[in-house]
C-alpha cells in the first residue's frame, strides 16, 4: 500500500471519527450522561450542509466554507434545542433510562432524515472537484485532503485551547471532576451544560459537513457511527481527550489498511483491538478508574 | 387466596383460547399470533437480563440471528430436517456465542454494557451481509419446511402446506412458548433469581457477602442469549420461510427492547402483552404509517419519563382500584 492515500485515508476516517468522540467525551465529562443520540449531530451537520449548498449553489471554496461553517452553527443550535428540551429533565434520572431516552432520540431523527432528505445517498461533491487535484512527488493528490487535515488540525486546537486554557474550560474540568463542589463555588452548572452542548455540536456539525463530501450520508449511517465511535471512546478512555484523539486516528489508520487489504475484516479488526484493550485495561488505555 | 386462583384462571383461559384459535381465524392471523408468541419468548428473556440483573441489552439481535441462521445453514449446507437437532445445534451455538460476547461485554456494566452488545449485534449483521458466499449476503437464505419428530406432515399425512401451518407449526411454536414462560417463571422465582437481583440492586454489596457476581451475570446472559436463540430458531421456521440479515440489524433489538417497555418490564406477563400489542401494532400501523421509527422513538421517550411500568402497571393499578 502507498504511502499518501494511507495517510489521507487515516486523516478521513480519524477525524470523521474524531469530531464525533470529541463532543462525546465533552458530554460525559461534564454530565456523566452518555448520549448516544451524539453521532446524530454528524450526520445532521452534513444533511443541512448539502441543503445549503443546492440553495445557494456556491462558486468559490471560500463560499462553501463560510456554507461548512453556518451548517456547523445551525447543528450547534440544534444541539442546544435538544439540551434545553430533552436532557434538562432527564438528568436525574436512572442511567439506564437516560440511555433509553437518547436512543429514543436517535431512531426518531434518523426518521426525520428520511422525512426531510429522503432515504437515498447524499453527498456534497461539487467542492471536491472544484479543488481538483495536485501533484506532489509524482503523486497526483485530492487537493480537498488537505482541507481535512487543516480541519482535524484546526477542532484538535480548538478543543485542547478550551479545555485546558479558557475559563469555561476551567469550569468544565471543575464540573467533571465533582459536580456538587462546582454548583457549591458558584458555577452556573445548567448553563455550562448547554455550552458544553453547543461546542460539541458546532464540532460534530463541523465534521459532518466536510467529511459529507467523501462520505455520502443516507438514513441508517448513524448506528454505525454510534458503534464506532464508542468503540474509540472505550478504548481511549472515557472522558479522556488524549484517548479520544489518539484512538481515533488509530482506529482510522486500521480501518483504512483493513479495506484495503482485506475489506471483508474491517469491523473484526476494530473489535479486536478493543476486546484486547478491554482485557488488559478494563478502563481504556488512557482512562481513570471510575 | 383469591386473586391467585383468578390468576390461574386467566393462565387457562389465556391457554384455551390460543390453542383453539388456528381453527377460527384465516391462516394469515395464525402465523400473526405464531410471531406474537415468539416475540414474547424473546421478550422474557429480555426482561430476565434487564428488569432481574438491570442490565440494558442493546444486542438481543445477535442471539436472534445467531439463531435463525444457525437453522437456516444447516438446513442449507448439511441438508438437516428434524427439526430437535437444528433447534439443539442453533441453542448451543447461541449459548458458546453468548459465553464469548458475555465475557466481553460484562467486563464492564451500564452503559458499557448496553454499547457493547449493540456492537456485536452490528459485527454480526455486518459478517452475515460480508460474507455473501456462505450467508446469502442480503439477499438471505431460503428455508424449508421441517420434520417434527422425524414426521414429514405433507408427504406423510398429505396435509397442505398451509394446514401445517396452521396446525403442527403453531402448536410447536405454542409449546414452546409455553415451555419457556415455565421455565423463565422458575429462574424468577428461584434462589438464582434472588441472587440476581441482589445482584441488581447494589453490585458491590453482592459481591461483599461472597457472590460472584461476574459468574451470575455471565449465567443470566447466557439463559437470556439461549431463549432469544431459540426465538429466533423459531421465527426463521415461520413463513416467508426465508432469512435475511434483517434478523440481526438493531431494528429487532430495538423492537425487543420496545415491547418489553410497552409491556411493562417489571411484570412478568409485561412482555408478553407487549409482544402482541407491538406486533399487532407493527403490522398495520406500520403499513398506514411511513414513519413508524419516529412515532416509536417518541413512545420510547414518553415510556422513560412517565409511563415505566408500561400496559401491565396500568393495568395493575386499575385492579388496586377497583378493589
Amino acid at each position: 500500500m502507498e504511502l499518501l492515500p494511507f495517510i489521507f485515508g487515516t486523516l478521513m476516517y480519524g477525524s470523521l471519527l474524531f469530531t464525533i468522540t470529541a463532543g462525546f467525551t465533552l458530554i460525559f465529562g461534564a454530565m456523566k450522561v452518555i448520549n448516544i443520540a451524539h453521532p446524530m449531530l454528524f450526520v445532521y451537520g452534513g444533511y443541512i450542509a448539502y441543503s445549503l449548498c443546492h440553495l445557494l449553489s456556491p462558486r468559490t471554496p471560500l463560499f462553501y466554507i463560510l456554507i461548512f461553517l453556518l451548517a456547523a452553527v445551525i447543528t450547534g443550535l440544534i444541539a442546544i434545542s435538544i439540551e434545553l428540551g430533552l436532557f434538562r429533565p432527564m438528568y436525574k434520572l436512572d442511567p439506564t433510562f437516560q440511555v433509553l431516552i437518547t436512543f429514543g432520540l436517535l431512531i426518531s431523527l434518523d426518521d426525520l432524515i428520511r422525512i426531510i432528505w429522503g432515504k437515498e445517498m447524499k453527498s456534497i461533491s461539487e467542492f471536491y472537484q472544484l479543488l481538483g487535484t495536485m501533484n506532489i512527488a509524482g503523486y497526483s493528490v485530492t487537493t480537498y485532503n488537505w482541507v481535512i487535515l487543516a480541519l482535524s488540525v484546526f477542532i484538535a486546537c480548538l478543543i485542547t485551547f478550551l479545555v485546558y486554557k479558557t475559563d469555561f474550560g476551567r469550569a468544565f474540568r471543575a464540573t467533571s471532576y465533582d459536580r456538587e463542589m462546582a454548583s457549591c463555588i458558584g458555577l452556573n452548572v445548567s448553563r455550562l451544560f448547554t455550552i458544553v452542548f453547543l461546542i460539541s455540536g458546532i464540532v460534530a456539525g463541523l465534521g459532518g459537513a466536510f467529511l459529507s463530501s467523501l462520505i455520502p450520508l443516507y438514513p441508517g449511517l448513524v448506528v454505525e457511527l454510534v458503534v464506532l465511535s464508542f468503540i474509540v471512546t472505550v478504548s481511549g478512555g472515557m472522558g479522556s481527550f488524549g484517548g479520544a484523539l489518539l484512538f481515533s486516528y488509530l482506529i482510522g489508520a486500521l480501518r483504512t489498511l483493513a479495506i484495503w487489504y482485506f475489506p471483508e475484516l474491517d469491523l473484526f479488526l476494530i473489535f479486536l483491538v478493543m476486546v484486547v484493550i478491554l482485557a488488559l485495561r478494563p478502563y481504556g488505555l488512557l482512562g481513570k478508574e471510575v | 387466596m383469591q386473586p391467585i386462583k383468578l390468576r390461574y384462571l386467566l393462565i387457562m383461559c389465556g391457554l384455551i383460547v390460543l390453542a383453539v384459535f388456528p381453527h377460527l381465524i384465516p391462516a394469515y392471523y395464525v402465523v400473526l399470533i405464531a410471531r406474537c408468541l415468539v416475540m414474547g419468548i424473546a421478550g422474557l428473556a429480555f426482561t430476565l437480563l434487564f428488569a432481574h440483573v438491570g442490565l440494558l441489552s442493546f444486542g438481543q439481535a445477535f442471539f436472534f440471528g445467531l439463531g435463525g441462521y444457525t437453522v437456516a445453514l444447516l438446513m442449507r449446507y448439511y441438508n438437516i430436517d428434524s427439526l430437535e437437532i437444528l433447534l439443539l445445534a442453533s441453542l448451543a451455538i447461541c449459548a458458546l456465542g453468548g459465553l464469548g460476547i458475555g465475557s466481553v461485554c460484562l467486563k464492564r456494566g451500564g452503559i458499557y454494557f448496553s454499547l457493547l452488545t449493540l456492537g456485536f449485534a452490528q459485527l454480526l449483521y455486518s459478517s452475515l451481509f460480508k460474507l455473501w458466499n456462505i450467508t446469502g449476503g442480503s439477499d438471505g437464505l431460503p428455508l424449508r419446511m421441517v420434520k417434527i419428530l422425524g414426521i414429514d406432515f405433507i408427504k406423510d399425512f398429505g396435509m397442505t402446506k398451509t394446514s401445517v401451518i396452521i396446525g403442527p407449526y403453531y402448536y410447536l411454536v405454542l409449546a414452546s412458548f409455553v415451555i419457556s414462560c415455565m421455565v423463565i417463571w422458575r429462574i424468577v422465582n428461584s434462589p438464582f433469581g434472588l441472587t440476581l437481583r441482589a445482584i441488581r440492586d447494589d453490585g458491590l454489596r453482592a459481591e461483599l457477602i461472597g457472590i460472584d457476581t461476574y459468574r451470575f451475570r455471565l449465567a443470566a446472559f447466557l439463559i437470556s442469549g439461549i431463549f432469544t436463540g431459540l426465538a429466533g430458531a423459531l421465527w426463521s421456521l415461520l413463513p416467508p420461510f426465508h432469512i435475511t440479515p434483517t434478523v440481526a440489524y438493531w431494528t429487532t433489538s430495538f423492537d425487543i427492547v420496545l415491547l418489553s417497555l410497552i409491556g411493562g418490564y417489571q411484570y412478568f406477563v409485561g412482555p408478553i402483552i407487549g409482544a402482541f400489542v407491538y406486533v399487532f401494532l407493527k403490522q398495520f400501523i406500520g403499513e398506514v404509517a411511513i414513519y413508524w421509527q419516529l412515532v416509536i422513538g417518541v413512545i420510547v421517550i414518553l415510556i422513560a419519563f412517565t409511563f415505566r411500568s408500561g400496559i401491565a402497571g396500568i393495568i395493575h393499578r386499575m385492579e388496586a382500584l377497583r378493589r
